[in-house]
């Protein structure tokens, strides 16, 4: 009996630990996926607050090292034209440029915990790099069929010593090619404060791309769409291109 | 016994009809009496169920707390016109008013006029209820009084702010902070520019340019600074409802005097206790309209349907008095009504006139038979009796039904218009075959004076038409009822698609001026008027209360006395701060500008524009409209270069001679350096703050008058009447916060919650009560269901219908639903007895007589309701709609499906 409940027990271990090595696995495939080596594209970015206003920009964005470098230029409307904004290490520096006067300002490193320029994304959100592998436990909790895709669902689940920027993620990624297409964002009382979908798929360069993200922030009532019209991961960055000097021009 | 009763009521009216007259009289005269202790209530929480902690607490509120029943005034124009108009306006509400067209001695109806900052206050404690963090970053500032050095510590200071730029504006409050920076600083450039143009300045526009910079604007003013608010604190509350007729009379009296003497300014009231005067004169008002319209309306009617004159006056002779019996005997079961029990009147119009109606019909039918007057009674009164009385109990029965549930509102409403429905039921069988057989008698003496042996022959006003139509569905059932089932899931199908509208503005009379102000007041001060409100125990409380909401997504700002008093611990850490200020401050010495000082200048003043450029494109990514706005005010288009704004001028003004420009920069110096130092040395005043030591008007706003509890307003981020999700939140989140939270937006989501749930629980009590009345009726099961059954298919119609005809369901004429079952009961009731009596296939004789009484009604009904369409409160006219569409449909299944049925249930016996 003792032998039975032994092998049991060891059955049930060994499920679990391969159950967490898959999780484990589709975690590093997704932040392969979201985390190129180099990308370059173009885009617009409308938010809708509460009351119903809404607001697109145009942007040109630049990522490097995986992720952890971003520029993001925005191009529309005239007002902003210009206005570029640089992360370095994983968003943990933020530098902003005004070409109206010219100067360049560094935000405070605490600051990508914060909303980009009034959008439902935080800088840590945009960030991208290997924050799902690092400050994260993943956990498979099945499979589920979400707008017709056959996916993983897994739960994140924040290291505390890690400062994760949430206590808790949900993500569900596609079987077929390890695309994430829904992150559901948990605030601190386990409540779904935020809703990233992904839609619209296309395979660029061997790369399955998002064209459409909307971020629903379901306690402000607010959403912010990001849309890509164009993409190219063969772009590679100049030396010293994630720089002031970049930001500038 | 019912038939003992009616029978000795004709009797009476027959045999003592003097003692009747005088008997009638003298009650009529005691219920008039009596009404005249009935009040009406605006407040919305007073339909609440009794107990209900948020009424309880809101009252407690309205009682406790001074600032809870607010008058405000708001003013709209020229920034200087406004302020001149606040000024002058403030001391004559505080005078002792008159009310226009009232003898009255004058009186005080305002305590205090809050529209300006209490300056003297912050000049001595304003560092003390600034937060740590802000002292230390701003501390600098206050090193160098010094043009060049303000210019450059006050750069630094800015830049420093913009690493954190979205945690700078990010929530209401900051971004009201960095919009009294700015303004502040615009104020105080405004003054350069002034100086550095003409060589002089005036040490008052001076004085408060540096008021400006460190206290920000006194006067309550709108963003765009073309609206004012005063808040005028009366000697009354919102329970007082004389009180605030009166009060909003006699500020709106002073209110129009100022403004004939400030041609330039509009000005208005709104508030809680005007709007609550203005719900009350202008339902009220809309009701006697509609009251009036309605009896004249009913009258025409019933003259053409009868043919004779007297029919009218006789039938809303008894009809007013059986409402001067219901409304004293109403006054003393529920002396105060609500906006919902305020129209009891209107149904009694509505419901009571029928009484009359089949009363006179079956009686001028009798005559018309030829039966004696005193047969014609007594029959008259059997025949119609029965049918008046079961149709009144179970009408009533359903009203009573009402009180099943917790809410006031539909639990006052239906014990009223019971009570009030039964007292005009025993009225039309007392004062009714009286007034008929003394006029019978008087026609018949003034026929004999003339000579006239022969009685008068009352002419035949059966409605064959109608009768006809009866028929025809009689001999068609099976087609009739497949018709009617067809049409029946049309309409329901159609109804489930109906929608609720929560927005109870939508219910409010249309361009009323407290209202329309409060829009205003939402627009130019982004300011809700529909906050909700936590009571604390202590400033403690209060504080911990204020964080806990502060930090809920739905809520945009919270106001209590904390602002004013910061916690021991934190005024503590502002200590030191503070010190600092002072000696840096101390320290400083004021050197006269040089000519080598001028490059400084210069770079500084380009500095400050390129510090608010980016401030303005930081504030245009992140949505900061406001901030934007006033940025683009100072420094210019983004997407153009600046061409005049104050700062091209200053740039200007700077290239002007050295010399000259040392001096004039010296004389700013001068005028502003000096009242700078003295004024940041007074606010580095650290004498901890205590609730003793704050101003009265402070105090006032945010503590009950024994000052031993604490007021929190919270103001919500939405529009809580345009999206029903958002105010479940905001009133979800605030109940996390305190279970005994209360103001508008908690009251209105319980009372939505409530009234859906005893509406459904009373339709459903009423339908069981209603059959089980009729089961005892009727001795049948069978005619029970054949009564009942127009009635559920009206009802399924009225909602399909008002589907069709683009109707929303809302707060007002969803009570039109419970409403209707007892309303609507009554036509089956009349045409079943009638059909009974007239044995199988009667349809032509059923709907020729009853069918027609029926119409008459139903038509009656519809006029008395419809009446309510022109009040200009717009509940009243929803609710009415409803009922006009319920009460048609009710009509149309009554003469459709019954004659269905007396041919597919007594067919057989005729062949």
């Amino acid at each position: 009996m003792k032998v039975k409940l032994f092998l049991i027990l060891l059955f049930g271990l060994s499920f679990a630990q391969a159950q967490d090595q898959l999780a484990v696995k589709i975690i590093k495939a997704v932040t392969e996926l979201m985390s190129p080596e180099n990308m370059k594209s173009t885009g617009t970015q409308t938010i809708t607050t509460s009351s119903g206003r809404s607001r697109t920009f145009e942007f040109e964005s630049y990522m490097g090292g995986k992720g952890k470098s971003t520029l993001t230029r925005y191009t529309k409307p005239a007002a902003i034209r210009g206005q570029a904004f640089l992360t370095l290490n994983n968003a943990d520096d933020i530098w902003t440029y005004f070409p109206r006067t010219k100067r360049v300002r560094k935000l405070a490193s605490h600051a990508k915990k914060q909303k980009v320029q009034g959008s439902d994304f935080t800088y840590e959100d945009m960030g991208g790099g290997d924050v799902f592998m690092t400050k994260f436990t993943p956990k498979y909790q099945g499979d589920e069929t979400i707008n017709g895709d056959l996916c993983w669902k897994i739960d994140l689940i924040g290291i505390l010593d890690q400062d994760p920027p949430y206590p808790k993620i949900i993500l569900w990624a596609r079987k077929s090619d390890y695309s994430p297409v829904k992150l559901d964002y948990y605030d601190d009382n386990n409540f779904n404060a935020k809703t990233l979908s992904l839609s619209d798929i296309q395979n660029i360069e061997g790369t399955p791309t998002a064209m459409k993200m909307l971020m629903v922030d379901h306690q402000e009532r607010s959403s912010t769409s990001m849309e890509t019209l164009e993409a190219t991961y063969k772009w590679v960055p100049p030396k010293n291109f994630f720089s002031e000097r970049s930001l500038k021009k | 016994m019912r038939d003992r009763l009616i029978k000795k009521l004709a009797d009476l009216a027959v045999n003592r009809s003097k003692q009747m007259l005088w008997g009638i009289a003298a009650i009529t005269v005691i219920t008039l009496v009596l009404s005249a202790g009935m009040s009406m209530t605006p407040k919305w929480s007073d339909m609440l169920p009794k107990g209900d902690p948020r009424t309880i607490e809101f009252d407690r509120i309205l009682e406790e707390f001074q600032s809870a029943s607010s008058i405000i005034v708001v003013a709209q124009g020229n920034e200087a016109d406004i302020k001149d108009f606040a000024d002058a306006l403030a001391p004559r509400v505080l005078e002792p008013l008159t009310i226009p067209g009232n003898d009255t001695e004058p009186k005080v109806y305002v305590r205090r006029a809050d529209y300006k900052a209490d300056l003297d206050f912050m000049k001595e404690h304003g560092f003390m209820l600034m937060k740590a963090d802000d002292l230390k970053s701003m501390k600098a500032i206050f090193q160098d009084p010094g043009l060049a050095g303000l210019l450059t510590n006050m750069n630094n200071s800015f830049e420093k702010e913009f690493i954190l730029p979205e945690e700078s504006i990010s929530s209401r409050e900051e971004e009201d902070g960095a919009l009294v920076f700015l303004n502040g600083i615009n104020s105080w450039l405004g003054e350069l520019e002034q100086t550095l143009e003409t060589g002089a300045i005036e040490p008052a526009a001076a004085e408060a340019a540096v008021d400006k910079l460190l206290l920000g604007e006194p006067y309550f003013l709108s963003y765009d600074r073309q609206a004012l608010i005063m808040n005028l604190v009366p000697t009354f509350s919102l329970m007082d409802a004389f009180m605030i007729v009166d009060g909003t009379d006699a500020v709106q009296a002073v209110l129009n005097d100022v403004l004939k003497e400030h041609p330039n300014v509009q000005a208005g009231l709104s508030g809680a206790i005007v709007v609550g005067r203005d719900e009350m004169y202008y339902s009220t008002q809309g009701l006697e309209i509609s009251m009036l319209l309605s009896m004249f309306a009913i009258g025409t009617l019933l003259y053409l349907a009868f043919r004779m004159a007297v029919a009218p006056v006789l039938a809303l002779t008894n009809l007013i008095i059986g409402l001067i019996w219901a409304a004293g005997i109403v006054a003393v079961v529920v002396p105060v009504l609500n906006v919902m029990t305020a129209m009891f009147m209107i149904i009694l119009i509505g419901l009571g006139i029928d009484f009359s109606i089949h009363v006179i019909s079956t009686f001028t039918e009798m005559r018309a038979l030829g039966l004696s007057l005193e047969e014609a009674t007594r029959v008259g009164l059997e025949k119609s009796g029965k049918g008046i009385s079961t149709g009144a109990l179970t009408t009533a029965v359903a009203f009573l039904a009402l009180m099943i549930g917790d809410s006031r509102a539909l639990s006052e409403l239906g014990l009223v218009t019971a009570i009030g429905l039964l007292v005009v039921m025993i009225s039309t069988f007392a004062l009714l075959p009286t007034f008929l057989v003394v006029r019978e008698r008087r026609l018949e003496r003034r026929l004999a004076k003339k000579g006239i042996i022969e009685q008068a022959q009352p002419k035949d006003i059966s409605l064959k038409s109608l009768g006809r139509i009866g028929v025809l569905f009689q001999d068609h059932p099976r087609v009739t009822l497949v018709s009617v089932l067809v049409i029946t899931i049309f309409l329901a199908l159609s109804g489930k698609e109906i929608t609720f509208n929560h927005n109870m503005m939508d219910l409010e009379a249309e361009g009323l001026p407290s209202i329309m102000l409060q829009d205003t007041i939402q627009d130019k001060f982004d300011l809700s008027m529909d906050f909700a409100y936590l009571v604390a125990e202590s400033v403690e409380e209060s504080r911990s209360l204020k964080k806990l909401a502060k930090n809920l997504p739905s809520v945009a700002s919270v106001e209590d006395i904390s602002t004013f008093l910061p916690s021991a611990e934190q005024q503590a850490m502002r200590i030191p701060h503070i010190l600092e200020i002072r000696d840096l401050l101390s320290q400083a010495i004021i050197t006269p500008i040089k000519i080598t000082d001028l490059a400084t200048v210069r770079q500084e003043v380009e500095r400050l524009e390129m510090n608010i450029m980016e401030f303005q494109s930081l504030s245009f990514l992140g949505g900061q409209d406001k901030v934007f706005t006033r940025c683009t005010e100072i420094v210019g288009s983004i997407e153009e270069p600046p061409a005049n704004t104050i700062f091209t001028r200053i740039y200007g003004l700077l290239a002007q001679e050295e010399a000259q420009l040392t001096e004039r920069l010296n004389v700013f110096q001068d005028a502003y350096a000096e009242y700078f130092t003295v004024s940041v040395l007074k606010m580095t005043n650290t004498t901890p703050l205590t609730l003793e030591s704050l101003p009265v008007s402070i105090v006032d706003r945010y503590a009950s008058k024994d000052r031993s509890l604490f007021l929190t307003t919270v103001l919500p981020s939405g529009n809580i009447w345009q999206d029903r999700l958002f105010l479940d939140q905001f009133a979800t989140e605030l109940e996390s916060v305190s279970h005994r939270v209360t103001g508008m937006p908690p009251i209105m989501r319980a009372l939505f919650e409530i009234i859906a749930r005893d509406g459904r629980n009373a339709a459903m009590l009423t339908i069981i009560l209603v059959y089980l009345i009729l089961l005892i009726d009727f001795r049948s099961f069978k005619f029970s269901l054949i009564a009942m059954l127009p009635l559920a298919i009206g009802a399924v119609w009225m909602i399909g219908l008002m589907q069709v005809f683009g109707f929303q369901l809302d707060m007002m004429n969803v009570m039109a639903l419970p409403l209707i079952l007892g309303i609507g009961i009554d036509d089956g009731v009349h045409a079943v007895h009638r059909w009974r009596m007239e044995g199988p296939r009667s349809a032509f004789i059923v709907l020729s007589s009853t069918g027609k009484a029926i119409l008459l009604t139903s038509l009656t009904t519809m006029l008395a309701f419809g009446s309510m369409v022109f009040s200009p409160f717009r509940g009243y006219a929803s609710l009415s709609y409803a009922l006009i569409f319920g009460v048609g449909a009710c009509f149309l299944t009554t003469i459709i499906i019954l004659p269905a049925f007396m041919g597919l249930i007594d067919g057989d016996k005729t062949e």
